[in-house]
């Protein structure tokens, strides 16, 4: 096995020492002459039809350079998935959806004008009766939101082995119903684009989506640009968690601006367009119906799922069933039938948060199993074991688990907790729960789901990876970085990572689908590495008079084995490359695709991922049973993620992951109040503060995947979806009441203890 | 309508006309290009805005410009000193409190001016002082133990 | 966000800030630390034309005690030096209790005590804690000063009883009688940067074991703080008993009149008071025996 020095050590960020002097440049720090400011005309109703729109006072503002509207569009329906219903425009034609939809923009001289200049634009809107709730918007007679059946956009019914037999060898049938809120990722940096032709014609965008490279083709159709007269760059982002990768309209918003007025034209989201428009995490409702034997085996299970996807469908659909997907595979069970629908609802349209689709579901799943648990009487952590996927199984949905540490996640946790004590011994009004999941590491979500990677050694000894995957705060620069520098023998300071440029770098996916760069770009970085490293070693054999064979690379040294004193520098080997011979510089290739399918949604079947990570989690809460409030005690997780190439950094990944769904359990849920948001802003919209969050205990559990670069596997999107689930079965377990709605808010705890009090 | 102004930022001292209606924010990041202070959420709810007036960390978006006639600013640009980091800037960066990095600056500034007047804090004292930096990615934990460790080392230095 | 234009002046003199006040009335905001009112006009809720910034008025800001009125706590003392002003520590913890609860340290640190008053959001934090301890507000105008009992200050959400050209100068604390306490029970989601669904705040003084007076304040549960007058006769003179307690609990929560508003219901809301108003009055208690 191959001796590691850097891969596996937690070596500080690659940026940290730009990120705590405040001199890493962020999208929104970008500054460009000339720039003009843009400003959004949105919505003011759910649903209305749009009769009218006079910008000819807005135009007449001094200081407005700019106006654009439906009229300056291409009429060509998009959508921004790469699957999925085409139902969009950039800018409303004829109908507004939801509050917050893009009617139109201006670009003024400064953000204040071309504000004034929008309360100038009078739009004379026809209003229409709008639906809110998807169980509502299903029934015959709901408000037709676009020319869709009961307003469902996309559905599916899918069956895997005889779900009726598996029903009947059941002893017990236990059913429930489960919701997740509207949630937003609030990454700190607001949504940005910022779009600039130059003399030749050329559109650069600054942004900070997450998938500049789809987005890249997109853009140039939805513009009518060829592709090559399109280039994106990301400066530092602030954030992301998935939200930005579907939506679209700031950037036809900001390059039709730059078009009219020959000027750069930036666009940043204020909190309260976030909360109205940025895309929020879908909700779903999860009706789950299980068979069971006396002894715990499950023998049949039915998904009924129903999904919140606002105005337009984007990456519903997909969300929908890769959600069920991650889910379902993390217990046995040979009969499970999928239902689920996407439907369309006069809220803002959805998109990605964490964990695509499978965060809202394993709530439901994992809150559904304690419920089967206590109809059996059995421990929830015995019937998680006596169900527990294993390392060699082929799911019902056909994910090929390479290698599972499920079991060991669960028996860390409840002994770190000692779980059998406390569920034994309870005190009054505390109480203790457990949830896990399972969530694939690299999920293949097009004909090509690998990466490419560029390494080149400069004649100065450093190393440049060239790459188009994203930093976003989730550590995978440094990642990358590490294992460059371990392959190269190289010091992790001698390792640059330019920025982003869709022109510069190789095609990249984005970090889609399970946080995929560890394992996809891992790979291709290494063996982009290990080329330049071949490269490097042909020239030092040249210039030693040796055979590569023959030598060895320490200390970023190349030396002959026998006679180390026989060396050169791998600058001076680079140089030689460079300088010294005809097509000699050491760029090094690496590529890497995954041996996994794309299944069909409508039948998803398939390994899509080539490898999985596993989690358990136990929180411990006291309820005040007078208020309804719950206090989060601790939290305990245990991750099996392979291998930890930076185990400081994969901590910082279980942390934050689990503090994003304590919100989500506790204190966060947008609000809608006849289809306005209600709380557009930090004050009540509640992400958890530093005093919110109780001690997190994490565990890294190595289980050496196959199928990853030394073993490691892509976790950090799936590290909080526990979380919610484990609370409400803590909750349930100090005071016997369970939220099946969440958040789990202090009057619904104090309205189900009522209930259960009055029912006695 | 613009107004003299004079003030010191980051031990520089400054002499500016600015409109009324622009805040200590905008003129931070727009007229002096000290970028590190950040826009997050326009209205005092996050706290990547937060700067030391004084000492004493405030929401600069939530402050005006010409309210700050005399006062001694402090921005992140200004923490290190002689091409020194700040005991907080390397404990931030050792034990990994920091993901995206958009929080970042306004944290170590609040940070600072806890351990400015209290050498000594719990990890309650350091959580109260930070519940008005909002950070999304890090959950929190990392950056009380950069904290903690950062008291623990400036405590030697300054004993 | 930008904030509107506004024409704006910074007088040195208290007189100064009244007569602009007056030349502008209807047209002009005070501006003191700026937490709430910067953030309104960012969000384009309020839109004055002219803005009076007061903090330059130097002699606003303190907190003393003095034998004849008590505390006195100038209107442009920040809430962070009331959370750590020893003086209100020692004897009038319900208040600096309220105001470490305030906002965050970013906020404390600007925001005034006269601000958070005159903004006179219905879930104000020094509101209830103030109204238990009976203090009064000074009021000055170009024309000479008035003295109100705070709880009648308040007039509707964002009202107050200035008249065009007064502002507030000083707020006064009388001294409790021995053996009183003093609780002040915010009940938000988060531990911090929250605003209160309820807030209550009581003062208790015993005599022997009954209770022989008993003030009660509640916040974020009427369009204004309120006082509980009628739970608070019920507790007068009388053993704090759980029983009672109970009731008194009740009677508050019917003095109230919550709305369903983001925050909270309003049925929930005055489930709350039940419970908060016996919870605070126990510990107010059992802050009195433990001294």
């Amino acid at each position: 096995m191959q001796e590691l020095s850097l891969v596996g050590r937690s070596v500080p960020r690659v940026d940290a020492l730009e990120k705590v002097t405040g001199s890493a440049k962020y999208g929104v720090d970008l500054e460009l002459p000339r720039m003009l400011h843009a400003k959004v005309l949105r919505s003011k109703h759910p649903h209305a039809r749009i009769l009218s729109i006079d910008t000819s006072e807005a135009e007449k503002l001094p200081g407005v350079r700019a106006v654009v509207t439906a009229k300056d569009v291409l009429k060509e329906k998009f959508v921004v998935a790469p699957t999925g219903v085409p139902d969009a425009y950039p800018l409303a034609v004829d109908k507004v959806r939801y509050v917050g939809q893009e009617i139109g923009a201006i670009a003024a001289e400064d953000e204040l004008t071309a504000e004034e200049a929008l309360g100038l634009i009078k739009v004379e809107y026809e209003e229409l009766p709008a639906v809110f709730d998807p169980e509502e918007a299903i029934k015959p007679g709901a408000p037709k939101i676009h020319d869709k059946e009961r307003n469902i956009n996309w559905e599916v019914d899918t069956e895997y082995g005889d779900v009726a037999t598996g029903f009947k060898e059941a002893d017990y049938i236990v059913e429930g119903r489960f919701a997740m809120q509207y949630v937003h990722s609030c990454h700190l940096q607001p949504t940005l684009c910022i779009a600039s032709f130059d003399s030749s014609g050329k559109l650069t965008f600054w942004e900070n989506s997450n998938d500049a490279y789809f987005r890249h083709r997109l853009i140039a159709k939805a513009l009518g640009i060829p592709a090559s007269k399109v280039k994106i760059i990301q400066k530092f982002m602030g954030g992301n968690f998935g939200s930005s990768q579907c939506e679209s309209s700031p950037y036809v918003i900001t390059a039709l601006l730059a078009k009219k007025t020959g000027r750069p034209v930036r666009l940043v989201n204020t909190r309260a367009e976030e909360f109205m428009s940025a895309r929020p995490r879908m909700p779903i409702i999860t009706y789950l119906k299980t068979g069971v034997k006396k002894d715990g085996t499950l023998t049949a299970r039915h998904f009924r799922v129903i999904a919140t996807n606002g105005g337009y469908s984007g990456y519903g659909p997909m969300m929908l069933v890769r959600g069920f997907a991650a889910c379902v595979g993390l217990y046995r069970c040979p009969n499970v039938r999928f239902e689920g629908k996407c439907v369309y609802t006069n809220t803002v349209p959805v998109g990605a948060y964490r964990a695509f689709g499978a965060t809202q579901q394993i709530f439901a799943v994992e809150s559904h199993m304690d419920a089967i648990a206590e109809e059996l009487g059995m421990d929830p952590v015995d019937l998680r074991l006596k169900n527990a996927t294993k390392t060699g199984d082929v799911t019902v949905v056909g994910q090929k688990i390479g290698s599972c540490g499920l079991q060991e996640c669960i028996e860390k946790v409840t002994e770190y907790t000692r779980w059998g004590d406390k569920r034994v011994k309870k005190q009054p009004n505390r109480g203790i729960g457990m949830a896990c999941t399972m969530y694939d590491s690299d999920s293949r979500i097009a004909d090509f789901g690998g990466s490419v990677a560029y390494v080149r050694v400069w004649e100065d000894g450093r190393v440049e990876i060239s790459s188009g995957e994203y930093e976003w705060g989730q550590g995978s620069h440094t990642v990358l970085s590490q294992i460059v520098a371990e392959e190269l023998g190289v010091p992790l300071d001698a390792v640059d990572f330019p920025e982003l440029d869709t022109e510069l770098r190789p095609y990249s996916l984005g970090p889609y689908g399970g946080g995929r760069v560890t394992i996809t770009a891992g790979h291709a970085v290494r063996l982009a590495a290990i080329d330049a490293r071949r490269q490097l070693f042909a020239l030092a054999a040249k210039m030693l008079g040796v055979r590569p064979e023959e030598l060895e690379l320490k200390d970023q040294k190349i030396f002959v084995s026998r006679a180390p004193e026989k060396a050169v520098s791998i600058a001076d080997a680079a140089d030689y490359g460079k300088y010294g011979l005809p097509g000699a510089e050491v760029i090094g290739k690496g590529v890497y695709d995954p041996d996994t399918v794309l299944p069909d949604l409508k039948k998803f079947y398939g390994n899509y991922s080539s490898a999985y990570s596993f989690h358990a989690q136990i929180a411990e809460v006291e309820v005040d049973p007078e208020t309804g409030r719950v206090k989060l005690l601790s939290l305990a997780s245990a991750v099996d993620l392979g291998k930890a190439i930076n185990p400081m950094a994969a901590e910082g990944q279980v942390e934050g992951g689990v503090a994003q769904e304590i919100g989500t359990a506790l204190t966060e849920e947008i609000k809608y109040e006849k289809g306005i948001v209600i709380n557009p802003d930090f004050t009540d919209y509640k992400i958890s503060t530093a005093m919110d969050i109780p001690p997190i205990k994490s565990f890294l559990i190595e289980t050496n995947e196959p199928n990853g670069p030394y073993g490691a596997k892509g976790f950090g999107q799936a590290t909080g979806m526990p979380t919610a689930a484990a609370i409400a079965n803590a909750v349930y377990n100090a005071v016997g009441v369970r939220v099946r709605g969440l958040p789990i808010t202090p009057d619904k705890v104090l309205k189900a203890l009522e209930e259960k009090r009055g029912g006695k | 309508m613009n107004k003299q102004l004079a003030l010191k930022v980051n031990g520089k001292f400054y002499s500016l006309m600015v409109d009324p209606n622009r805040t200590l924010l905008e003129v931070l990041r727009e007229d002096l290009s000290l970028t590190g202070a950040k826009e997050a959420c326009d209205s005092g709810g996050c706290g990547a805005c937060t700067v030391l007036i004084d000492g004493r960390p405030v929401y600069s978006c939530l402050v005006l410009a010409v309210d700050c006639e005399g006062k001694d600013i402090l921005t992140i640009e200004g923490l290190a000193s002689d091409g020194h980091l700040h005991p907080i800037q390397e404990a931030f960066i050792h034990h990994g409190a920091l993901q995206c990095g958009f929080c970042t600056s306004g944290m170590i500034l609040s940070a600072k001016a806890l351990l400015d007047e209290n050498p000594k804090p719990t990890e309650e004292d350091v959580r109260k002082a930070i519940a008005g930096n909002l950070c999304r990615c890090t959950g929190y934990v990392k950056i009380v133990d950069a904290v903690l460790a950062a008291a623990e080392t400036m405590g030697k230095a300054g004993k | 966000m930008r904030l509107p234009k506004f024409e704006y002046f910074a007088p040195k003199t208290i007189d100064e800030a009244c007569s602009l006040l007056l030349e502008y009335k209807g047209e002009a905001k005070v501006i003191a630390g700026g937490t709430d009112l910067l953030g309104q006009m960012k969000r384009k809720e309020a839109l004055p034309k002219y803005l009076i910034n007061i903090r330059g008025i130097s002699d606003q800001d303190y907190i003393i005690h003095d034998g004849q009125e008590g505390l006195r706590i100038g209107a442009q003392a920040t809430i962070l030096s009331i959370e750590t002003s020893s003086l209100v520590q020692g004897k009038f913890g319900i208040l600096a209790q309220a105001a470490s609860e305030l906002g965050t340290v970013q906020v404390r640190n600007r925001a005034t005590i006269g601000g958070n008053l005159c903004n006179a959001a219905p879930s104000a934090e020094m509101a209830p804690p103030l109204i238990a301890l009976g203090a009064r507000v000074k009021i000055r105008a170009a024309s000479g000063e008035r003295i109100v009992p705070i709880e009648d200050f308040f007039t509707g959400p964002g009202q107050t009883l200035l008249k065009a050209g007064e502002v507030v100068a000083e707020i006064q604390v009388p001294d409790l009688p021995p053996r009183s306490g003093g609780v002040y029970i915010k009940h938000c989601i988060r531990r911090a940067q929250d605003l209160a669904i309820v807030g209550v705040g009581v003062i208790t003084t015993m005599d022997k074991d009954v209770l022989s007076d008993v003030k009660i304040a509640l916040g974020a549960v009427a369009p204004t703080p309120i006082r509980a007058k009628k739970a608070e006769e019920i507790l007068k003179g009388k053993k704090p008993e759980d029983a009672l307690l109970e009731k008194a609990g009740l009677t508050a929560s019917d003095e109230a009149s919550p709305i369903d508003d983001v925050r909270g219901s309003a049925e929930y809301r005055r489930k709350m008071i039940k419970v908060l108003v016996r919870r605070a009055i126990k510990q107010a208690v059992e802050q009195v025996k433990t001294g």
